[in-house]
C-alpha cells in the first residue's frame, strides 16, 4: 500500500478543517456577522477586517466563517441523506429479485435524466427556497448515483455462497442486508460521498447565488456573493473574495475523493 | 444490433414517460398559496386581491379538480404539443421556449467552439506527454477549474475585462462583444471536463496492445499517435461532446444570470421566482427529454461503431 502524496495529505487536512469550520465557525467570528455598522461600509481589506466590510458595514471575514455552518453543514446533510436513500434503494434493487430491480432502476434512470441544477432549482423554488427546502431538493436529485453503485455491487454479493447459506439457515432478510450486503459497499460509498460533498457545496452556493438560499441576513457563501454582486464596480474585492472558501473546500474534497478512489481501486465512476 | 437498438429505444420511452409523471408531480409540491403567489406575480404585491380574482385563477389552472383529472389533461395537451400559456404574461409557453433556446443555443455554440479549440489539443497532448511538466500543468489547471463555480468565474472575468480593463461589456445582449465573456465562462467549464476525459481516453488508447505491437514493428511515434491511437481516442471524444450539450444547458443557467443573457436559463430562473408553473414544467421536462434522447443517440452510434458495446463485451 503506497502512502498518500503530500498534495493528497494536504487535501485531507483542509477537508477536515472545513468540516470543523462548519461545526465551530460561528464561534470563531471576530465581529458580529449579522449586525450592521453604517460607519464602516465597503471598507477594503485591512488588518482589522481581513476581507474588508460589506455594504452594511459587516465584517466579511466573520460572515464567511459563520457562513460555513450552512454552506458546508448543509452539504454534509445532503450527502448523508442521499447516501442513505441510495443505499436502501440499491440494496432493494440488488437483492429483491428481477422485478424489484427493473422497477427501481427505471425509476432511478428517470430521476437521473433531469439535469441536477435545473431540477434542484425547480424543487427548491416551487417549495419557496430556504435551508430545509434546499436540503430536500438536493437530496431528491442526489441519491441516484449511490443506488446504481450499491445495486451493482449487491447483485454480485447476493449471489455469493455465504449469502445463500445465511438465507437457507433462516437469517431474516433485514439482518442479511445489514450484516452481509451493506459492509462490502461501504468503502466505495465513502469515496462517492467525498466527491458528492464537493458537488453539494457547489450546488448549495449556486442556489444561494441565484436567490433561492438562506434568507438574509443569515450568512451563506452563495448568498454573500449574491449581495456583493451589486457592488462589482465600487468594491470588486468584496464581489470576489467570499468565493475563495468555495473554491478551496471544493478543491480539497475533490482531491481527497480522488485519493481515496485510487486507494480502494476504481470501482466508483468519476 | 437491431434487438439491442429496440431494447434501448423501448427503455428510453419508458423513462420518458416516468420523467413526465415526475415533472407533473413537481407541481404537487407547491404549497397551498400557489394561487395567491400567481396573483401577486401578476397584479403586484400592494393590490388588495379580491376573492373573485383568486377564484378565477384557481379555475384557470384547474387547482380545484381531482389530481388524476389534472394529470390526464396535462398529458393529453402535452402529446398534442400544447404546452399552455405563461401564468404571468399569457404568452404561449412554446413561444417562450423557442425564443429562450435560440439565444441559449448561440451561447452554447460559441462555448463549445471555444472548448473544442482548447480541450482537444490540450487533452491529447497531456495524454501523449503523460507525466511531463506540461501534463502536470494541464491537470493542475483542470483540477482548479473544476472546483470553481462558473458564476464566480464569470464575476472574476467581469472584474478583470470589464471593470479594470474596460475592454468588453459585462451585461446584456447586443453585438458580438457581448457574447465573449459569457461564452468564455461557459466554455472554460466545458474545456476543463472535456480535457480531463480526453487525457484519460488518450492514455487508454496508447496503452492498447496493438500500439505496443506497432512500436515493436519500429513504427515512428508520430505515426503511432496519428494513425493508431487517435482513432480509438476519438470515439470517446464524440461521446463526450454529445453529452456536453446537456451540461451546457445546465451550466448556462447561472452564466446567463450573471451576464444578463436572456436565454432559456435566465427565463427559467425568472419563471421559478414568479412560480410560473407551465414554464417551469416545460423547461424541466424538455431538458430531461433532451438528455434522454442525446444519451440514446450516443449509445446507438457507439454500438454501431463498436459492436462490442451492444454485445456487452467492452
Amino acid at each position: 500500500m503506497t502512502a498518500f502524496n503530500p498534495l493528497q495529505r494536504a487535501a485531507f487536512v483542509v477537508s477536515a478543517l472545513m468540516l470543523l469550520l462548519a461545526a465551530i465557525g460561528p464561534m470563531l467570528v471576530p465581529y458580529d456577522p449579522v449586525v450592521p455598522d453604517p460607519v464602516a461600509r465597503l471598507l477594503p481589506p485591512s488588518t482589522e477586517h481581513w476581507l474588508g466590510t460589506d455594504h452594511l458595514g459587516r465584517d466579511v471575514f466573520s460572515r464567511v466563517l459563520a457562513g460555513a455552518r450552512l454552506s458546508i453543514g448543509l452539504a454534509v446533510l445532503v450527502v448523508l441523506i442521499s447516501a442513505a436513500v441510495g443505499l436502501v434503494i440499491g440494496l432493494a434493487a440488488g437483492a429483491c429479485g428481477r422485478w424489484a430491480d427493473a422497477t427501481l432502476m427505471r425509476l432511478t434512470d428517470a430521476f437521473f435524466a433531469f439535469p441536477e441544477l435545473i431540477a434542484a432549482l425547480a424543487v427548491a423554488g416551487v417549495l419557496g427556497g430556504g435551508g430545509v427546502e434546499i436540503l430536500f431538493a438536493l437530496a431528491v436529485v442526489g441519491w441516484m448515483r449511490y443506488a446504481r453503485l450499491v445495486r451493482g455491487m449487491t447483485l454480485a454479493t447476493a449471489a455469493s455462497d455465504h449469502v445463500a447459506l445465511a438465507r437457507l439457515s433462516g437469517v431474516a432478510p433485514l439482518r442479511i442486508a445489514c450484516d452481509h450486503l451493506t459492509p462490502p459497499v461501504l468503502p466505495a460509498m465513502v469515496v462517492m460521498m467525498t466527491a458528492h460533498l464537493a458537488r453539494a457545496i457547489l450546488a448549495i452556493s449556486g442556489l444561494g447565488f441565484l436567490g433561492f438560499g438562506a434568507a438574509p441576513p443569515t450568512p451563506e457563501w452563495g448568498v454573500i456573493l449574491l449581495e456583493a454582486r451589486v457592488y462589482i464596480l465600487s468594491a470588486p474585492v468584496y464581489a470576489i473574495l467570499p468565493g475563495l472558501p468555495i473554491v478551496i473546500s471544493v478543491l480539497a474534497f475533490n482531491l481527497a475523493g480522488d485519493a481515496l478512489r485510487d486507494r480502494i481501486g476504481s470501482v466508483v465512476p468519476e | 444490433m437491431i434487438s439491442y437498438a429496440l431494447r434501448r429505444i423501448i427503455g428510453a420511452v419508458v423513462v420518458m414517460m416516468l420523467v413526465s409523471v415526475l415533472t407533473f408531480l413537481l407541481l404537487q409540491l407547491a404549497p397551498g398559496d400557489a394561487v395567491l403567489a400567481i396573483a401577486r406575480a401578476r397584479y403586484g404585491n400592494d393590490l388588495a386581491l379580491s376573492p373573485e380574482v383568486l377564484a378565477r385563477i384557481m379555475d384557470e389552472i384547474g387547482a380545484n379538480e381531482p389530481f388524476l383529472v389534472q394529470w390526464g389533461r396535462w398529458a393529453y395537451d402535452l402529446m398534442r404539443l400544447d404546452l399552455g400559456v405563461s401564468l404571468i404574461n399569457g404568452r404561449p409557453v412554446a413561444d417562450i421556449l423557442v425564443e429562450g433556446f435560440g439565444r441559449t443555443l448561440q451561447l452554447a455554440l460559441a462555448s463549445v467552439a471555444i472548448a473544442a479549440v482548447l480541450s482537444i489539443p490540450l487533452g491529447l497532448l497531456a495524454g501523449v506527454w503523460r507525466g511531463t511538466w506540461f501534463d502536470s500543468l494541464c491537470v493542475g489547471i483542470a483540477t482548479l477549474g473544476s472546483a470553481m463555480p462558473n458564476w464566480w468565474l464569470g464575476i472574476l472575468l467581469i472584474v478583470v475585462f470589464s471593470v479594470n480593463l474596460g475592454w468588453l461589456p459585462a451585461f446584456g445582449r447586443g453585438d458580438a462583444a457581448h457574447l465573449v465573456l459569457p461564452a468564455l465562462t461557459l466554455g472554460t467549464g466545458i474545456t476543463v471536463t472535456t480535457a480531463r476525459l480526453l487525457r484519460s481516453a488518450t492514455i487508454e488508447a496508447l496503452s492498447a496492445r496493438h500500439i505496443a505491437a506497432a512500436r515493436g514493428r519500429g513504427i515512428g511515434e508520430t505515426r503511432i499517435i496519428g494513425r493508431h491511437a487517435m482513432r480509438n481516442a476519438l470515439v470517446p471524444v464524440i461521446t463526450i461532446f454529445a453529452l456536453e450539450i446537456a451540461f451546457v444547458l445546465e451550466g448556462a443557467v447561472a452564466v446567463e444570470y450573471v451576464f444578463g443573457w436572456r436565454g432559456v436559463g435566465l427565463m427559467f430562473i425568472e419563471a421559478v421566482d414568479a412560480r410560473d408553473y407551465p414554464v417551469i414544467q416545460a423547461v424541466v421536462l424538455f431538458s430531461a427529454i433532451l438528455f434522454i434522447v442525446i444519451n440514446l443517440v450516443v449509445d446507438l452510434v457507439t454500438a454501431w461503431i463498436d459492436p462490442r458495446t451492444a454485445a456487452g463485451i467492452a
